[in-house]
């Protein structure tokens, strides 16, 4: 048997543990070890310096044009220029609600960025997250509504496709690429054609055609 | 139908008995026959919802009309999910199978609406949707037996009319939906056409029809007669199809093309109106729902109202007609019924002096 050991943790918490812990029957111990589990499966940056790399990568997604200034450590952590060329000053941190957590001064940052957050701003800042409790539910809504789920296209196709359907009475990009994939589909499935009769059907058909004139 | 027929009519003696309606009976047999091809059985609910909501099949495929069993409380009583029970048509005939896979209630409301977009029970349709049982009852069926059938001769099922026209040599075929006897506009859509094709398939509705309507013996007879005169050998097929019309105008519309396709059709004639009533649906709002459906698999021909225009000296329609309305004489289905029930012949520019000749012979022309 492994060694054990006491952790201290505040009643909210170790509420909120209890509570996840009795619906799915088990011990605290195992539901922080599911936990642990699907962190470490879903979520691709371990350290906020992997994060960084990834922010660094991807600006202009996070609707930054360029940074002026990395300060790790300190905060604010980055000086950008934002898509309308307005300097900002931003809180860097992998979940939102740590920068708090560090105890950072929430009047020098314009924005926090964030892997992780459940909320859209702390204290009136703005949070810029990557993943929300949204982004999950999507997800999931996607794999159980059968009507529609999304499917990702390069951006430029979809504005050239935007531009053609204008005046053509379809009503969005998705009506026009569903239209287009149905008449595509519905190609393959007449190649495929209908079940082969025996022989002995065919003649027997023929035979009542004659039979009635139509042959 | 059923290979080993026997031994499930032996099995049928233990099994929960329905007699069903005769609309009930020939939705089987079009079942049976692939007819409305790809359902194999009524509907389940979820495909009963998908077709209300999506008008396609859960699988996406179109499919626009609701294909149900319905049955009362009583009825419901007598089986269960997982039972298999026959079904009689008349009493005395047993007709088929059905594997009770899903016994579900819906509302009649919502399914007068999202069809026939109205809930009033003027419309013919509306008013047979609130005469259904309060349950419906889905699954696969199997047929063993025969509905009554006077017009055997004309009788061809999907699987027999590919044949056919694989036979005559035809790769292109419009189908023609039709439930009246024939004018010379509708000669004119169908030789419009043919110009296309390599053939054209008139298959009349024979079944309940509404009160005025042409009787099934005229339809059939007036379309030999006008076949026979006015045909080229060999570019006509006529058979018909056992069907009770909905009235669901552009709803309609869509399952009579996907029928028709199921018959070996290429293309599909749509006019004004079709499969309409009253004033419930546009007149052409049965050609604009197809863009919505460019997986049907089936080409549709639309046709504008055509008409006979004096000063052209033709049949013509608005695109080609720059003539006033005091020239032309419209092919108005009242008009033409006035006229015959005065006893009086329609002008032969609007119908054939042989059909004409035909419908004033007959005492009761129309279902009354």
């Amino acid at each position: 048997m492994e060694e054990r050991t006491t952790i201290q943790i505040s009643e909210s918490l170790r509420r909120r543990i209890k509570v996840l812990a009795s619906l799915r029957d088990i011990p605290y111990e195992d539901l922080l070890d599911s936990l642990i589990d699907v962190f470490e499966t879903l979520i691709p940056f371990k350290t906020e310096k992997d994060f960084a790399n990834f922010f660094e990568e991807n600006l202009e997604k996070f609707g930054f044009k360029r940074i002026i200034e990395k300060r790790f450590g300190s905060s604010p952590t980055y000086i950008v220029e934002d898509i309308e060329g307005k300097r900002k000053n931003v809180g860097f941190e992998l979940f939102a609600k740590d920068f708090e957590r560090h105890k950072h001064d929430l009047s020098k940052v314009d924005c926090i960025v964030s892997l992780f957050s459940t909320v859209d701003s702390i204290g009136g800042v703005p949070v810029i997250s990557l993943l929300k409790p949204e982004s999950a539910k999507k997800v999931i809504g996607e794999f159980g509504n059968a009507k529609h789920t999304t499917v990702s296209i390069p951006s430029t196709l979809y504005k050239k496709i935007g531009e053609l359907i204008k005046d053509t009475g379809f009503n969005s990009v998705s009506e026009y690429v569903t239209f287009m994939l149905r008449e595509v589909l519905s190609r393959k499935d007449e190649e495929k054609g209908h079940e082969p009769l025996t022989e002995e059907d065919v003649e027997h058909i023929k035979r009542k055609l004659k039979a009635l004139g139509y042959l | 139908m059923l290979k080993n027929k026997e031994k499930k009519l032996d099995e049928a003696k233990e099994m929960p008995k329905i007699l069903v309606d005769s609309d009930t009976a020939v939705d089987l047999e079009n079942l049976a026959y692939g007819v409305y091809s790809p359902l194999e059985g009524f509907m389940l609910g979820e495909e009963f919802f998908s077709v209300l909501d999506n008008m396609r099949l859960p699988n996406d495929l179109p499919w626009t009309l609701p294909i149900v069993f319905s049955v009362d409380e009583k009825k419901v009583s007598l089986f269960k999910e997982g039972d298999e029970v026959a079904l009689f048509y008349p009493a005395d005939n047993p007709i088929g199978f059905l594997r009770v896979e899903e016994v579900y209630r819906y509302s009649k409301e919502e399914y007068a609406l999202k069809v026939f977009k109205t809930k009033s029970l003027e419309h013919p349709g509306v008013a047979k949707v609130y005469g259904l049982g309060d349950f419906l009852v889905g699954g696969k069926i199997w047929l063993v037996g025969e509905t009554p059938n006077p017009y055997k001769q004309y009788t061809l099922y999907p699987a027999e009319t590919r044949i056919l026209f694989r036979e005559k040599g035809w790769r292109t075929i419009a189908g023609f939906q039709t439930r009246n006897v024939p004018h010379v506009g509708h000669e004119y859509v169908q030789k419009t056409a043919l110009a296309f094709v390599d053939g054209i398939f008139i298959n009349p509705v024979i079944g309940r029809k509404k009160k005025g309507d042409f009787t099934d013996d005229l339809i059939l007879e007036a379309y030999n007669t006008l076949i026979k005169n006015y045909y080229k050998k060999d570019t006509v097929v006529m058979s018909i199809l056992r069907y009770e019309m909905r009235y669901a105008g552009p709803r309609e519309a869509i399952h009579h093309a996907i029928i028709r396709k199921n018959f070996g059709c290429t293309h599909f004639i749509v006019g004004r109106d079709h499969a309409g009533v009253g004033n419930y649906y546009k007149p052409y709002e049965a050609q604009e729902i197809f863009k919505d459906f460019p997986d049907l698999g089936i080409v549709p021909l639309f046709f504008r109202e055509f008409f006979y225009c004096k000063k052209c000296g033709g049949i013509v329609n608005e695109k080609t007609c720059p003539h006033s309305e005091e020239f032309r004489f419209r092919f108005s289905g009242t008009l033409i019924r006035g006229k015959i029930l005065k006893g009086e012949k329609p002008l032969p520019e609007i119908m054939r002096p042989e059909i004409s000749e035909l419908i004033l012979s007959r005492k009761n022309p129309f279902v009354g």
